[in-house]
């Protein structure tokens, strides 16, 4: 299972929307499986009837008054003080839906 | 003013000179900025100096303490303290970068909680420090922006992935630090660098504001040079700020320790195994020798899945990476996707990898249910001990340049630092002497959730016993 194949890795940096070069496919492919070789150590640990853990100080849901916090409102001058790309205060976006498809 | 001016070993020193006018604030700040001019070109722990913020904070010190003398203090408890934050803590219209070239132009329109609390109680703030970018590595050399060197022989890293937080106080470029500890990010540069480093319990301290690397595992703490001042600094950060879900207000803090009380040390055997350098293992076993001698009582106890600590941490800490760095797309903030280093990448892509379909339940859930299995044997430990021993990483610091091609034993560096991440306790790392080689060694004590005040007290007596500040590290050579 540890031996990423270029094909897997290439479907991976799509999924992550990372570009690339085939040199990075070629050494994460090899960096990937041993680390990975490393991980599958796990399988030696017998995990039946155990809960998985994803948070350790035991909270549940915690709540707050559903009420607006001034001090945490931006004005519009921070929200768009880093931005390369906007266009009278909205961020411009690539087009995310093809305007061809129907 | 002098480059040599005598700069403050502990917040209580400080003051104390402060308040007798042995110098004033100013003038202790520009002693540190010269420090900075003078030697950082070659240590490289700053990506951002704040000379005129913490020139005009300081002047407005000089005048509250003439107004006020000694109150000045008790209103602002940490007045006067020279501070440097990890530069992926968010400093209002300050370049915040997370060492990354994705983020090197970014302008944070906020300051986190903690930088808040700091800046309330009365600190200076002087700059923004080098790190991993993203807090990825424990060498320091994934950051965009150079490797920072270790002030005790700059062949050496200072540890990671705060490898600023590691050099600023030990170079004396500012009195404390700030830094993040997700699998040893605080303990280790404090390790490498002679300092005391505290990574606090999960759910103690804020994280609102610096940029989140792997969020059930994430803690933000401090680098001090004393575990007195560690203990202060705590007082100020810790508790509910309203902005972070996962902070407990724990009664555990209002608790008084009981002096009477025999502290019970367990010594996991897992920590002391092969590939652990001799002059580390001597090291922590006088530590554990002189706690004895202080009082404590030794068990030996075994903890026999946290051999699978680090591999546990190396599923679950790419899988939230990955999520966590989902957000960064060029659109609102920062370059695009293809800014991130190498190592970001690498994490992301792993961490895509062990969440994606087919792959989840024979990593990311396992690892999950391990991470449990981890848990409850050190709780049950718990029931039996008060706190543990152990060394903070194998070996004392490496060379630059030793690792950095390797990932894997890059990451096997913190084997020891992974057991108090995947189980949220606190930990705290104190040096307590020397290689033969010059290089720092010390030790971390663990100990149940929210205990940090036993923590505090055992390291404190320790300090009273051993005490490395008298060896300041050589920056002219």
């Amino acid at each position: 299972m540890s031996n990423l194949t270029q094909t897997q890795v290439k479907h991976v940096a799509k999924l992550a929307k990372l570009n690339l070069t085939q040199t990075q496919v070629k050494k994460y492919k090899d960096q990937l499986s041993t680390i990975l070789a490393h991980i599958e150590q796990l399988s030696q640990v017998d995990t039946a009837n155990v809960l998985p853990t994803s948070q350790t100080t035991g909270l549940t849901n915690v709540f707050r008054a559903d009420q607006i916090i001034e001090k945490r409102i931006l004005p519009l001058e921070d929200v768009f003080l880093n931005t390369k790309n906007k266009d009278k205060n909205q961020f411009v976006v690539d087009a995310v839906v093809n305007k061809d498809a129907n | 003013m002098q480059i040599n001016m005598k700069l403050p070993k502990s917040i209580k020193e400080n003051q104390e000179n402060l308040l007798n006018k042995v110098y004033s604030a100013v003038e202790l700040t520009q002693s540190y900025l010269d420090r900075i001019e003078k030697y950082d070109k070659e240590l490289n722990a700053f990506i951002t100096v704040t000379a005129d913020i913490a020139l005009a904070k300081a002047a407005e010190i000089d005048k509250l303490v003439d107004q006020k003398g000694k109150q000045a203090f008790v209103d602002q408890p940490l007045l006067g303290s020279v501070v440097a934050h990890k530069d992926i803590y968010l400093t209002k219209g300050i370049k915040t970068t997370a060492a990354s070239n994705l983020l090197k132009d970014f302008i944070a329109p906020y300051s986190a909680s903690v930088v808040e609390r700091l800046e309330a109680a009365g600190v200076i703030m002087i700059g923004k420090l080098n790190c991993d970018a993203w807090a990825h590595g424990s060498s320091g050399e994934n950051s965009d922006f150079g490797p920072a060197k270790n002030p005790w022989n700059i062949q050496y890293s200072p540890g990671g992935s705060s490898s600023g937080s590691g050099v600023a106080p030990a170079a004396d470029f500012s009195l404390f630090s700030t830094g993040t500890d997700t699998c040893g990010s605080i303990r280790l540069p404090a390790n490498y660098c002679g300092l005391v480093g505290l990574k606090p319990t999960y759910g103690a301290v804020s994280r609102y504001g610096v940029i989140a690397m792997a969020s059930s595992l994430d803690t933000v703490g401090h680098i001090t040079k004393t575990v007195e001042d560690s203990k202060r600094i705590f007082e100020v950060t810790r508790g509910s700020d309203g902005y972070d879900s996962t902070v407990v207000d724990s009664p555990k803090y209002n608790e008084k320790l009981d002096p009477g009380k025999k502290i019970r040390i367990g010594i996991p055997k897992e920590f002391f195994i092969e590939g652990l350098s001799p002059e580390v293992k001597d090291s922590v076993m006088n530590a554990t020798k002189k706690l004895e001698k202080m009082g404590a009582e030794l068990v030996e106890v075994s903890l026999p899945h946290t051999k699978y600590a680090i591999d546990v941490y190396y599923v679950v800490q790419p899988a939230e990476v990955s999520s966590n760095l989902g957000r960064f797309d060029g659109v609102r903030f920062g370059e695009n996707r293809d800014a991130f280093g190498e190592e970001a990448k690498r994490r992301i892509m792993l961490g895509t990898y062990v969440l994606s379909a087919g792959f989840y339940d024979a990593y990311y859930l396992k690892a999950m249910k391990v991470r449990s299995i981890i848990i409850k044997e050190l709780n049950s430990v718990f029931k039996d001990v008060d706190a543990l021993i152990a060394p903070v990483a194998p070996t004392p610091a490496f060379k630059l340049g030793e690792k950095i091609s390797d990932p894997l034993q890059m990451y096997l560096t913190d084997i020891f630092a992974a057991t108090a991440n995947l189980s949220g306790i606190p930990s705290l790392a104190i040096p307590s002497g020397f290689t033969q080689d010059n290089l720092p060694l010390g030790f971390q004590l663990m100990a149940p959730r929210f205990s940090e005040n036993l923590l505090f007290d055992m390291g404190m007596k320790f300090e009273e016993q051993v005490n490395i500040l008298d060896k300041q590290p050589n920056l002219e050579s």
